[in-house]
C-alpha cells in the first residue's frame, strides 16, 4: 500500500506534529548504548592518537595530547626499519584468500553432494565431518605440525594453506543452504541436457550466494587472525603472518617504542576497518545467520 | 546443446503443468562420491589421521629428533601430579567460566536494548560488533599500552576515583581480570548479534497477546523471551565455552602467560610443552586430556538443549 492510499483511507488524521516529548525510557537506552559505545571506541581512537606522538609524550603529556606536529610519519618509518610490514601484509592476504576459496569450492562441492544425492557412504561421510567440529585445534597441532614437517611444507605457503584449506564448518553450512534446493529444479536442468556438474556451478552456486559470502567472511576473517600454526610452522621472516609479525615486533628486544607500536597496529587494523565501514552489514549477517542454522 | 541452462529458464519450465515424478537423485552415485572425495581425502590425512597420532604419540616420549619411545600410560599418570598442568587446568576452567559468566548477560542485555525501535540503532550495532572483526594480536598491543602503568588510558576511567599506577600485567591479581576485560570487550558484540538474530525471530504477535491480557515487561521477558531464546542462548554457550577454552592469540601476544603463570592456559602450556621444551607426547597427553573434558561438556549441553528441538 502506497503512503497516498494509507492517507485517503483515513480522511480524519491530523497532521502529523513532532512535539518535543522527554521519554525517560528512550533517554535511558540512549545514554547506556552511547556509553557502552564510548568504552567500544576509545581504545581504538586513543591507538590513533597515541600513533602521532613521540616516545616520551605518552609518558610526560595528558592521555589525549596531539602533538602540533603529529609525528605520524616518523612513525611509520619507524614500522618499516623494524619489520617487512607490506611482506607480511601479502602473506596474510594471500594465506587467507587462498584458504577461503579453497573452502568455498571444496565445501560447495562436498555439501551440495550430502544435501542433494543419496549415495552408498553418505551418512558415514556426513556424520564423520560434522564430528570434527567438536575436535579442538590444539589437540591436532603436534601431529599436523610432524605431518607438515614430513611432508617438507614447513616454512612455506603449502604449508600455511593446505592443512586449513576445508572447514567442516563451511561442508556444514553449505550443506544446509542446499538442502532447500527443489529436487524438481534439478531435473528440469538435467531434462534441459546439463550435467551434473554443470547444474551446481552454473545454476546452484549463483542460486546460493548469501551463504557464499558468510562463509568467506568467517573464513577470511579467521585465518586472518591466525596465530598459532604460523607461529608454528614457520621460522624465517619471509613466510611471516601479520598478527605473527605484530606479535615478534612488540616482544622486540630493542625495548618498546609505544608510538611505532600502536602505528605498527594502525596500520595492520586500517583496512580492516576501512573494508567494514562498507560491508558491516554482510559481516554482521554472517554471524547472525551462524545462530538460526542450528 | 542449444540454448543456455539458467536459473529463469529452469524455473519457467516449473511452472508447467506435468506428472510428478520420483526424483532422479539417486542415479549419480559417481558424480556424488566425485565432489565428495577431495573434502574426504582431506579430512582422512588432515585431521582423523593427526587425532589418532595425537593419541598414538601421548602414549610416547618425543622429543621429534630421536624416535619416539612408547611409555604407555605414563604421560597421563604424571599429568595429575604436574603443578604446571593443574595450574593451567584451573586457569582455563577460571577463564572460561567467569569470561561466559560477565559476556553472555552483558550480550543479552544489549541485544534487548537494541531489539527495538530507536534511532542509530545500526549505528549502535555496527560499533558494538566492530571489536569482532578485528585481529586479535592487534587488539592484544593496543591493549598492552591501554594497561601501561603510566601513560595508559585506563586512567582515564581510574583516575576519577583516585586509581592509579596499577601494574595491570605484572600483578598475579590483576593479570587475568585485565585479560578478561579485553575478552569481554571484543567478543561482547560478536554474541549480541547471534541474541538479536534470535530476539528478531520471535514474532511480536506473541508479545501483543500477553500485553493484552495485561503481562508487566519483566513477565514477558521471563515467559516469552527467555523461554523462546532459550536454544540460542545454549547455542551461545556452546560455541562461547569451545572458543575461550581455545584461546591462544591473545594470552601469547597480551601476557605471556605472566605473571608467573597467572594466565598460562592449557592452549598457551601445551603450544610451550611442545614447540619450547619438544616434549611431544607430554604435550599430546594434556591436549588429549583436554579434549575429553571439551567433549564432556558439549555432550552435556546437548543434553540440555535437545529437548528444545
Amino acid at each position: 500500500m502506497s503512503a497516498e492510499s494509507m492517507d485517503r483511507s483515513r480522511p480524519n488524521r491530523r497532521p502529523a506534529r513532532r512535539r518535543l516529548r522527554v521519554d525517560p525510557q528512550g533517554l535511558a537506552i540512549h545514554a547506556i548504548l552511547i556509553a557502552v559505545s564510548a568504552v567500544i571506541v576509545s581504545p581504538l581512537l586513543w591507538m590513533v592518537v597515541t600513533s602521532m606522538k613521540e616516545h616520551q609524550d605518552v609518558f610526560t603529556q595528558s592521555l589525549w595530547y596531539i602533538p602540533p606536529e603529529p609525528k605520524l610519519l616518523e612513525n611509520i618509518q619507524h614500522v618499516f626499519d623494524r619489520i617487512d610490514f607490506f611482506r607480511y601484509f601479502f602473506n596474510s592476504l594471500f594465506v587467507s584468500t587462498a584458504i577461503t576459496l579453497l573452502d568455498l569450492l571444496f565445501a560447495s562441492m562436498c555439501g551440495f553432494a550430502l544435501a542433494k544425492y543419496r549415495f552408498p557412504g553418505r551418512q558415514i561421510v556426513f556424520g564423520s565431518i560434522i564430528a570434527t567440529m567438536m575436535i579442538p585445534f590444539i589437540v591436532i597441532l603436534v601431529p599436523q605440525y610432524i605431518l607438515v614437517r614430513d611432508l617438507g611444507w614447513l616454512d612455506s605457503y603449502a604449508g600455511l594453506i593446505i592443512p586449513a584449506a576445508i572447514s567442516s564448518f563451511g561442508i556444514f553450512m553449505m550443506r544446509q543452504a542446499f538442502l532447500s534446493t527443489p529436487d524438481e529444479l534439478l531435473d528440469a536442468a538435467r531434462i534441459d541436457g546439463a550435467g551434473e556438474w554443470r547444474i551446481l556451478f552454473q545454476i546452484v552456486l549463483p542460486m546460493h550466494v548469501p551463504p557464499l559470502v558468510s562463509l568467506a567472511i568467517l573464513r577470511f576473517l579467521g585465518e586472518w587472525d591466525n596465530l598459532l600454526w604460523p607461529l608454528v610452522v614457520t621460522n624465517g621472516e619471509s613466510m611471516r603472518t601479520m598478527s605473527l609479525g605484530l606479535a615478534l615486533l612488540q616482544d622486540d628486544r630493542y625495548g618498546t617504542d609505544i608510538p611505532m607500536l600502536m602505528t605498527a597496529a594502525t596500520m595492520a587494523l586500517f583496512p580492516i576497518v576501512l573494508v567494514y565501514v562498507f560491508l558491516q552489514r554482510y559481516f554482521i549477517k554472517s554471524v547472525a545467520g551462524s545462530g538460526l542454522k542450528q | 546443446m542449444t540454448e543456455p541452462v539458467t536459473g529463469a529458464a529452469v524455473a519457467q519450465r516449473l511452472s508447467l503443468p506435468r506428472k510428478r515424478r520420483r526424483s532422479s537423485n539417486y542415479h549419480y552415485p559417481g558424480t556424488a562420491w566425485m565432489m565428495v572425495a577431495p573434502a574426504v581425502l582431506f579430512f582422512c590425512v588432515f585431521v582423523f589421521y593427526p587425532v589418532a597420532n595425537a593419541i598414538y604419540v601421548s602414549f610416547t616420549s618425543w622429543d621429534l629428533v630421536s624416535p619416539p619411545r612408547f611409555i604407555g600410560l605414563r604421560n597421563y599418570v604424571r599429568l595429575f601430579s604436574d603443578r604446571a598442568f593443574l595450574n593451567s587446568a584451573m586457569v582455563t576452567v577460571y577463564y572460561t567460566l567467569v569470561l561466559i559468566a560477565i559476556e553472555l548477560p552483558i550480550a543479552l542485555g544489549l541485544a534487548l536494548l537494541l531489539d527495538r525501535k530507536i534511532k542509530a540503532r545500526g549505528l549502535y550495532q555496527a560499533i558494538i560488533f566492530a571489536p569482532a572483526v578485528l585481529t586479535m594480536v592487534a587488539v592484544a598491543m593496543i591493549w598492552r599500552v591501554v594497561y601501561a602503568p603510566v601513560g595508559g588510558l585506563y586512567l582515564m576511567f581510574t583516575e576519577p576515583f583516585g586509581i592509579a599506577g596499577l601494574q595491570w600485567l605484572n600483578d598475579r591479581n590483576l593479570a587475568m581480570p585485565a585479560v578478561l576485560i579485553v575478552s569481554v570487550w571484543k567478543n561482547v558484540g560478536y554474541y549480541m548479534v547471534i541474541f538479536l538474530a534470535g530476539l528478531q525471530a520471535i514474532p511480536s504477535s506473541y508479545y501483543e497477546a500477553a500485553r493484552i491480557d495485561g503481562a508487566g515487561s519483566w513477565r514477558l521477558f521471563r515467559h516469552i523471551t527467555l523461554p523462546l531464546l532459550k536454544p540460542f542462548i545454549l547455542f551461545v554457550m556452546v560455541i562461547s565455552i569451545i572458543r575461550a577454552a581455545q584461546a591462544f592469540s591473545l594470552f601469547y601476544a597480551l601476557t605471556n602467560g605472566g605473571p608467573a603463570n597467572a594466565t598460562k592456559v592449557l592452549p598457551y602450556l601445551i603450544y610451550e610443552v611442545a614447540f619450547g621444551f619438544n616434549r611431544m607426547g607430554y604435550a599430546s597427553a594434556m591436549a588429549v586430556v583436554m579434549f575429553g573434558v571439551l567433549l564432556i561438556l558439549t555432550a552435556i549441553q546437548f543434553r540440555l538443549l535437545r529437548p528444545q528441538s
